[in-house]
Formats: structure tokens, C-alpha cells, sequence
């Protein structure tokens, strides 16, 4: 005991002891200080450093000057629906202009020498901007490059040029819907343009912004590691150039001739869903849209096929005969009487035949469109039996087509439905589509029970070397009947041009199908279905035995024409011989009596 | 002059080497400004005379230190009076201006108590298992503590308690009653706050500190911009004067309170934690020369001491990673500053003293 000569600490010898064991005691306390502060080192400068360098990357980097360059749309045959030109414009801080040596008036001169522009004109800018000392203005947006060049040759305080990309539509029109638009500072707004911007837009860049808040550069700091832009994606549509060009006609023929409030084509490949053509009526132009009334606008930029959701009427029939023929309560050869009138559910139920359409098999019931038979089988294969078979067709729910906007449609459960809603359900009303929808639930039933996938884009591209970054196939969601279904649906589809409703599509050597529909519409605010308004449309796949082309067209409230026979069938007609011409599909005798007009 | 051999050179090299850090971290934050090698001058200035200080604090006689407690705790009580009646900085009367430098008489209170509790156990410490002996120590702290909320600080007052504590228990008083003292002290402080005592800005700091996404803007803008450096540091750091952070001067206050960021940030872990680590052996060492002190003052001041170093150095480097709330306290000769700088040479040199005197007895 080294201690033990100190008087005090001998009598304390015990507390002594005790006292020492309270230092190590602190020392305990210490040393976990030590660790704790340690431990926390590691995981906010180990464990979680992604974290810190990610908040750090966002404080300490800029944006690179360079914007990058938008991808393209482009159709199926890489023709181009949508570039992008870069372009320049002039800018000014008026403020800096008006306190620069040169002055406003001088500055404006040379600016105008330099690129044409109107000095006036660019006075007046500079002048207004400098009264609201605004410290940016556009002088000009979206000059050629070349216009803009002999600014560089003088030092204008004040004054610069940025690279900015100009959106053009070589197609005009053409498929503008699908396609859509962008606004003059290409921001998208509607179409594959907004969908797709997430690919179309390309990373703008960035470069390490290493400097001090004094905004001088730091010192010896670490300047390489810019990211340089990266360029948008070219995204290549599943449309068909030349095919959409036949839409794009055929609908405006129709536009002419009938006069509808407005009228849609689509076509899709049954056995892919690639959607080869989608057209709207009314149209827009999407390099400027022409003057109007907000409502008159909106009309034009509504993608119908996609957006629009209505009921389909007796289209509905060929997606009802294959329920039918995938029920256990049906038995070949049952057959309904129609004398053009009948109650059902305690209400009457007219036929819009009102002689009748007497004994009424399946096929006599799609090919001459007769609803109480419709009614009659609907009832016969009962609520849930057609609920389900339209809901594994998609109905009731977005078909996830690549395209903003697409509206759900309706369909009621079975628990929901009355007698009567089942009855109407047969003849498709009480159901409420959309184009696509509906188009997809008929090519699944005749290309062999496939439902696809609605497709609209087929492949991303790089764009700077064409390469192909992602083909998208086609994707089969289920399959929803039996091959032998769908043989006798197409069939029925071939009775109803051959013999049926839908005689005007019938093409001269080559067995078609189709169905005529002819839906009243739901008017809103009490009036309800109003007699006359009617959207008029006719389905078509062609050729019937292996249907390439599935065709649907619809007009709403044609001014003349009454039925979807005589509206919309000639125009899907006409879709199907250019298409069918076009695959070299369509037979010689049919060449020359398509040609003199027959 | 025999005598200094005796010093423990362990603990003179750790701090040694902790200026020298510290006067690189400074500059390597503060180069970006106007006059790039102003506070680095100030500093390596300020660490000359504090090695003086420390020299000079060894050749004094541990027994003459106690007999000095009394007139340097009544100067301290004299300065903290002054520097409440003298101009503020940022709203706060911290430090009294001496022509060019700012006296901060906080600091030196931290030493006064803890020799003054030295001498009072040095005097009473028959009465160690008395709970009246605890009360009548904490009326040492009281005087001190009181006057420095009133700057207003409560950081340092929380630093006065803790010594205390860390004194009483080494000297041996009961365990249970020093809970009870703490335990009084939380509530103390809820209750402050429940009736606004706690000053708007403190509770925000706190406030901060518990949910730091809130306002990354405000309150939590010190904290989020001291763990991004920290952080981005990762295991070997940006570079010496590299740091985004620090030579960015997106830390407000770095030089000062947030030093230990352009360690971290620049030198990456690898430095911060050589950093941790040489103040894990500087407290190791005070608490070595309380161990082997040879009298109840030695033994409880080392203590206190030890205590102080410690405290600072988890409060400072804490509220920089997020650990505890943002609070202005330097770091121990890392920090750039003065008063704080010289206080702690001068504490080290009365370890020193302590140490050198610790087998005089033997003989």
C-alpha cells in the first residue's frame, strides 16, 4: 500500500478502496462515450452514407447548360410522327441592358442588324422589360441557328442565345390524338408525348457545382464527374402509316357524308392487339391549335376511342353469342320467337324490328340484330354466367392501353342486376365501353379466345444510333373461350355481312365478318335516352377465316343516316379493302370491283 | 525543472496533436474568406499561450491550487456579473470584449466549480455520506449556474451539474441519493419548459433533434447540413480541402461548434474516429492521475476535470452526428476560440500538477 503512510487515507482505508472503484466506475462511463460516438460514426459515415452522398450530390450539383435532346415518335415503319429541331433563342437581362454602356436603343439596333428581327419591336421588350427591371426576357423564341449566328460575333452585355428543341409533326394531323402534343416549351400534354415523356425526355445533365456561397470556385475542388445529358428515348408505335392515312380519310369522308357530332376508327391486329390505327373526330392540329370556344377545343383533343366511355348497344350481340356458346345452359339449336314486341321483367321490350324477326337461332339473332332474342339468351345463360365471361373479357375495368386518360367503363355485378338489366345486357345496354375495350373483347373472341393486351408501342430506340433498347411483344392476359366458340362467333360475324344487317361490308370474293351497332345515348340531366340520338357503329374482322384486321367505327349523332349499317359499316369497309389491298390479301376479282366502285 | 519529467507525456502529445488537427480543420474552412489565414493565426496564437498556461499551471504546487479556489471562484462569480451589464452578441451576453478578443467567463466558471467543490471535499468530506453534504456542493454550483442561465445559457449549467455529479460520485457519496438529484433535475427542467422558461430557440434545437425532417429549413438546417458532411465523408474522406460542405461554408459556425465536420467530412472516418479515439486516451489519462492521486482533492478535482473534457467532447461531437441536440459548445482544442482553448490548457496543466505530485507521499 503505497498510500499507507498518509494519516487520513490509512483511518479511510476501506472508503479508499472505494473511491478507486468509483474512478473505474467513471472510466466505464467513459469508454462508452468513446464507443457510442464511434458507433455513430459508422453508421452515419458507413452504413448510411448512400443516404449522405445523395443529399450531398443534390446540395453540390448544377444543372449542365446542355438540355438534352427529346426523343422521337415514330410509326411502325419508323416514320416520323414527332421530332424535335433544335432551335435558338434570344434572350435578355433588360435590366443589365438598360444599365449597360450601350444603352437599350444601341443594343436593340445591333440585335436586330444581327438576326433580322424588328428593332422596333425589340426595343419595346427591352424598354418594358427594363421599366419592371425584369431580369429576363425573350427576345425571340425558336430561331433558326443560323439566323442567330452573327450575335456571336459581338459582345452584347445583357444579351445571349440558349439551345431550346422545337416539337414538329411531320404528320400534321395525322394521328394526332395518338401521338398528342407538347406546348411551345415542350412540355408534354396529351398523347403517347405525355405517357411516354418519361422516356421521350431524356436526363438533363448536371456538373459539380463546387463553389462557395461567395459563388467563387473552391479552391483545388474536384471539377470532373459532369454527367452529360442524356439524350431522350425514340419510341416507335405499333400505328401503320399508310393504314392511319386510309383512317384518317375514310373518317373524313364520313365527317362529309354523315355529318356526326363525332366519329372514331381503331384498328387492332387480333391475334397481337397491336393497335395499327386510332382516329378521332374532331381533330387538332398539334402544332397550333386552331381558335375556338373552350368547349369546341376540348372536343377536338379528346382521344374518344380512349377516353369516351358509352354503351355499345347491338355491337354487344357478338361478345353475348359467345357467352352463350360458352354456357352449359345452352344447347345447340334453341332458338326464341320474335314477333317485334314482348314483356320482360313486367315492362314491354320492342325489337327495333317491329314486324319481328320470327324464329331466332344464335346466328339469326347477331345477323339480323334481333334484341328480344338477345334479351332471351341472355336470360336463358343467367347473370353470372355473362357477368363473368365480360369480365374475363376486360369490361368494367381499364385495358391499361399505353395512352392518358382511358376511361374504365361500366359493368354492373351480377348481384346487382335485374331481370330486365340482364335482358338489356343481351343487347348491350346497361354496359357502358370504351372504343378499345370493346375492340379487344371481340378480337379475343374471334382470334381463337385470346384476350391481348392492347398495344400501342412497340419498340424504344436509342436515338442516337437506332439501336433497339426494348421491344415490347405482344402479351396474351388470358384466354376467355374455346377455339370452337370462336369459330362459330366468327361465322355468325360472316352471317351478318353475307345475309344480315351488315350487307354494306361485304367484299367481293372474300368472306368477311362483322356487326352493326346502333346505340341510343344516355342523355344527361333527366332527359335520358332520347330518340334519334344515337352513336351508330359497326365491328369488322377481316379475313373471317384468319381475321387480320379487327375495324371498329363509330359515329355519334350522324346528321343523316340512321343505323350503323348504313354510317358506319362503308367506312369500315373501306378501311378493310386498303388494309386487306395492302397485305395482299385481297383477291383479284375483288381488286377490280372495289376499283370500278361497285 | 526535475519535476517535469515526471509530466505525462501520453497526454501532452494527445493534446498536442489535437491542436494541430484543429488548427488544420480551421483553416481548411475558413480559407475560402477574406483574409484566408486570419483565424488560423488567431489560433495557433491562442495555442501558443495556452501551452504557457499549461506549463506554467504545472509548476504550480497542487496544495497552493486549493488555496487559490476561493479568490478564482469569487473573480469568476465578478466576471459572469460583468459580462451580463456588458454589449451582446446574438442576442446573448456570453463574452465580455478585451480589445481584440472576446473573453467568454463561462468557460473558466467550468474550473472555478471544480476546484471549488475540491477544496469544499477537501474541508467537509467527514460528511460524504450526508445528503445535506450534496446540497451544500450544489450551492457551489448554484451561484455560477444561476448567472450563466441568465446570459441566457443552459448548456453549460447542464455541463456545471454533470461535473458536480461526476465529483461526488468518485469522492464516494451515496448512489441513491445522487439518482435523486438527477431525477429532480429532469423534472426540474420539464417543468421549466411546461412553463416557457426553456427559451423558444432551445426548445426548437430540440424539437429538431427529435424529428429533423420537420423543418430542414429551419431548426434542423445546422443538423442536416452537419450529417451531410459527416455523412458524405464516408470511409476516407473528401480529401483535406475538399470537403463540399466545409470549404462551401455550408455550415454555419464551423470553425467553432461544428470542427469536428471538416474532420469528418475531409478525412472521412478513418479521421473522425482517430479523432474519438485520441480523446478516449486523454480522458483515459485524467482518469488514470484521479486513480492514483494521492489526496481526496487530487483525486475528485482530476475527476472533475475528466468529467468536463468528457462531457464537451460527447455534447459537441454528438449534436454534430445526430446524437444529441444542436447546442453551442466547443470542442475541446479542436475549436476555434480562446477562452475555451485556454481553459482546457489550463485544466490539462492542473491534471499535470495532480499527476507529477502523486507519489510525494511515498517517501
Amino acid at each position: 500500500m503505497a498510500y499507507a503512510r498518509d494519516r487520513t487515507l490509512r483511518r479511510d482505508s476501506a472508503l479508499h478502496s472505494l473511491a478507486e472503484t468509483r474512478v473505474r466506475g467513471f472510466l466505464g462511463i467513459a469508454l462508452a462515450v468513446v464507443v457510442g460516438l464511434s458507433l455513430k460514426l459508422v453508421y452515419v459515415q458507413v452504413i448510411r452514407r448512400g443516404h449522405y452522398l445523395e443529399l450531398d450530390r443534390v446540395i453540390h450539383r448544377g444543372p449542365e447548360p446542355d438540355v438534352p435532346a427529346p426523343g422521337g415518335i415514330y410509326a411502325r415503319g419508323l416514320e416520323p410522327m414527332a421530332v424535335s429541331v433544335p432551335m435558338v433563342s434570344v434572350c435578355a437581362n433588360p435590366a443589365q441592358v438598360a444599365a449597360s454602356t450601350r444603352g437599350i436603343s444601341d443594343t436593340a439596333r445591333e440585335v436586330a442588324e444581327r438576326t433580322g428581327l424588328s428593332a422596333p419591336q425589340v426595343r419595346e421588350i427591352l424598354e418594358r422589360g427594363a421599366r419592371d427591371e425584369a431580369r429576363f426576357a425573350y427576345l425571340a423564341r425558336l430561331l433558326e441557328p443560323e439566323q442567330v449566328a452573327p450575335l456571336a460575333d459581338v459582345h452584347l452585355q445583357g444579351i445571349w442565345t440558349v439551345r431550346e428543341y422545337m416539337r414538329v409533326y411531320p404528320g400534321g394531323r395525322l394521328a394526332c390524338h395518338v401521338v398528342g402534343r407538347c406546348s411551345d416549351y415542350h412540355d408534354p400534354l396529351d398523347g403517347i408525348e405525355l405517357r411516354w415523356a418519361f422516356l421521350l425526355a431524356g436526363k438533363p445533365g448536371t456538373r459539380p457545382k463546387n463553389l462557395d456561397d461567395y459563388g467563387r470556385s473552391i479552391l483545388g475542388a474536384d471539377s470532373t464527374g459532369v454527367l452529360p445529358p442524356e439524350p431522350g428515348r425514340n419510341v416507335v408505335l405499333t400505328i401503320d402509316w399508310s393504314l392511319q392515312q386510309v383512317v384518317e380519310m375514310a373518317l373524313d369522308d364520313c365527317m362529309e357524308r354523315n355529318r356526326p357530332r363525332a366519329a372514331t376508327c381503331v384498328v387492332m391486329a387480333p391475334n397481337t392487339g397491336e393497335i395499327l390505327a386510332l382516329a378521332s373526330r374532331p381533330n387538332f392540329d398539334p402544332a397550333g391549335l386552331e381558335a375556338g370556344t373552350p368547349d369546341e377545343i376540348n372536343a377536338r383533343l379528346r382521344n374518344l376511342p380512349v377516353v369516351r366511355q358509352y354503351e355499345p348497344g347491338s355491337l354487344f350481340k357478338v361478345l353475348l353469342a359467345a357467352a352463350v356458346l360458352e354456357s352449359p345452359e345452352y344447347t345447340p339449336g334453341q332458338t326464341y320467337y320474335c314477333g317485334g314486341e314482348t314483356e320482360i321483367g313486367g315492362e314491354p321490350l320492342r325489337c327495333w324490328e317491329e314486324r319481328g324477326h320470327g324464329t331466332c337461332d344464335l346466328t339469326r339473332m347477331v345477323a339480323k340484330s334481333c334484341n328480344i332474342a338477345a334479351a332471351r339468351f341472355a336470360l336463358l345463360i343467367g347473370p353470372e354466367h355473362y357477368h363473368d365471361f365480360l369480365d374475363t373479357l376486360g369490361l368494367g375495368r381499364r385495358t391499361g392501353v399505353a395512352l392518358p386518360g382511358e376511361a374504365a367503363g361500366l359493368l354492373r355485378p351480377a348481384g346487382q342486376m335485374v331481370e330486365r338489366d340482364l335482358a338489356n345486357l343481351g343487347f348491350g345496354h346497361g354496359v357502358a365501353v370504351n372504343d378499345i375495350q370493346m375492340l379487344s373483347a371481340v378480337c379475343a373472341v374471334v382470334n381463337g379466345g385470346r384476350l391481348m393486351h392492347p398495344q400501342i408501342v412497340r419498340a424504344v430506340l436509342n436515338a442516337e444510333t437506332g439501336d433497339v433498347i426494348r421491344e415490347l411483344s405482344s402479351l396474351e392476359l388470358r384466354r376467355v373461350c374455346s377455339e370452337e366458340t370462336s369459330a362459330s362467333v366468327r361465322d355468325m360475324m360472316g352471317a351478318v355481312v353475307d345475309h344480315g344487317t351488315g350487307a354494306a361490308a361485304r367484299i367481293e370474293g372474300l368472306r368477311v365478318g362483322g356487326k352493326t351497332g346502333t346505340a341510343q345515348k344516355w342523355i344527361g340531366g333527366g332527359e335520358g335516352f332520347v330518340p334519334g340520338r344515337n352513336i351508330l357503329s359497326f365491328v369488322m374482322v377481316a379475313p373471317l377465316d384468319e381475321p387480320r384486321f379487327a375495324i371498329l367505327v363509330t359515329a355519334d349523332e350522324p346528321a343523316i343516316g340512321e343505323h350503323g349499317a348504313d354510317v358506319a359499316a362503308p367506312v369500315a369497309k373501306a378501311i378493310a379493302v386498303a388494309a386487306l389491298r395492302q397485305a395482299g390479301l385481297l383477291p383479284e376479282q375483288a381488286e377490280i370491283s372495289e376499283d370500278i366502285g361497285v | 525543472m526535475r519535476a517535469l519529467r515526471r509530466a505525462d507525456f501520453q497526454m501532452l502529445t494527445v493534446v498536442l496533436l489535437l491542436c494541430i488537427i484543429g488548427a488544420i480543420a480551421i483553416y481548411s474552412c475558413t480559407r475560402a474568406g477574406r483574409l484566408p489565414t486570419a483565424k488560423v493565426t488567431m489560433q495557433i496564437a491562442y495555442v501558443v499561450i495556452g501551452l504557457a498556461i499549461l506549463f506554467g499551471t504545472m509548476m504550480v504546487d497542487a496544495g497552493k491550487l486549493r488555496r487559490l479556489a476561493w479568490p478564482i471562484y469569487l473573480t469568476v462569480m465578478g466576471l459572469l456579473v460583468i459580462v451580463l451589464m456588458v454589449g451582446q452578441i446574438r442576442e446573448t451576453n456570453r463574452w465580455i470584449p478585451l480589445g481584440p478578443v472576446h473573453l467568454q467567463p463561462s468557460e473558466l466558471a467550468k474550473l472555478a466549480v471544480i476546484l471549488m467543490l475540491g477544496a469544499f471535499v477537501a474541508r467537509e468530506g467527514d460528511e460524504k455520506g450526508d445528503f445535506l453534504f450534496l446540497v451544500k456542493a450544489l450551492a457551489y454550483v448554484g451561484g455560477p449556474a444561476v448567472l450563466i442561465l441568465l446570459q441566457p445559457d443552459l448548456g453549460t449549467p447542464i455541463v456545471l451539474f454533470f461535473i458536480w455529479l461526476v465529483m461526488m460520485f468518485v469522492f464516494g457519496a451515496n448512489p441513491g441519493h445522487l439518482t435523486a438529484f438527477t431525477l429532480a433535475g429532469v423534472m426540474l427542467f420539464a417543468g421549466a419548459w411546461g412553463f416557457g422558461i426553456i427559451r423558444p430557440h432551445q426548445q426548437a434545437r430540440l424539437s429538431a433533434f427529435l424529428y429533423p425532417e420537420r423543418d430542414p429549413q429551419g431548426a434542423a438546417y445546422h443538423l442536416r447540413q452537419s450529417l451531410i458532411a459527416v455523412g458524405s465523408g464516408h470511409l476516407w474522406g473528401q480529401g483535406l480541402f475538399h470537403g463540399r460542405q466545409s470549404q462551401g461554408e455550408f455550415i454555419p459556425d464551423q470553425e467553432t461548434d461544428f470542427v469536428f465536420t471538416v474532420v469528418a467530412e475531409e478525412l472521412g472516418f478513418v479521421g473522425a474516429a482517430s479523432v474519438v479515439v485520441l480523446y478516449g486516451l486523454l480522458l483515459y489519462r485524467g482518469l488514470a492521475v484521479s486513480a492514483a492521486a494521492s489526496s481526496p482533492f487530487d483525486r475528485v478535482v482530476a475527476a472533475g476535470i475528466t468529467a468536463m473534457l468528457l462531457i464537451q467532447i460527447y455534447a459537441n461531437i454528438g449534436m454534430t452526428i445526430g446524437l444529441v441536440p444542436v447546442k453551442g459548445m466547443a470542442l475541446p482544442f479542436l475549436s476555434y476560440g480562446g477562452s475555451s482553448l485556454i481553459t482546457n490548457m489550463l485544466a490539462v496543466g492542473i491534471l499535470q500538477t495532480i499527476h507529477m505530485r502523486r507519489e510525494q507521499i511515498v517517501f
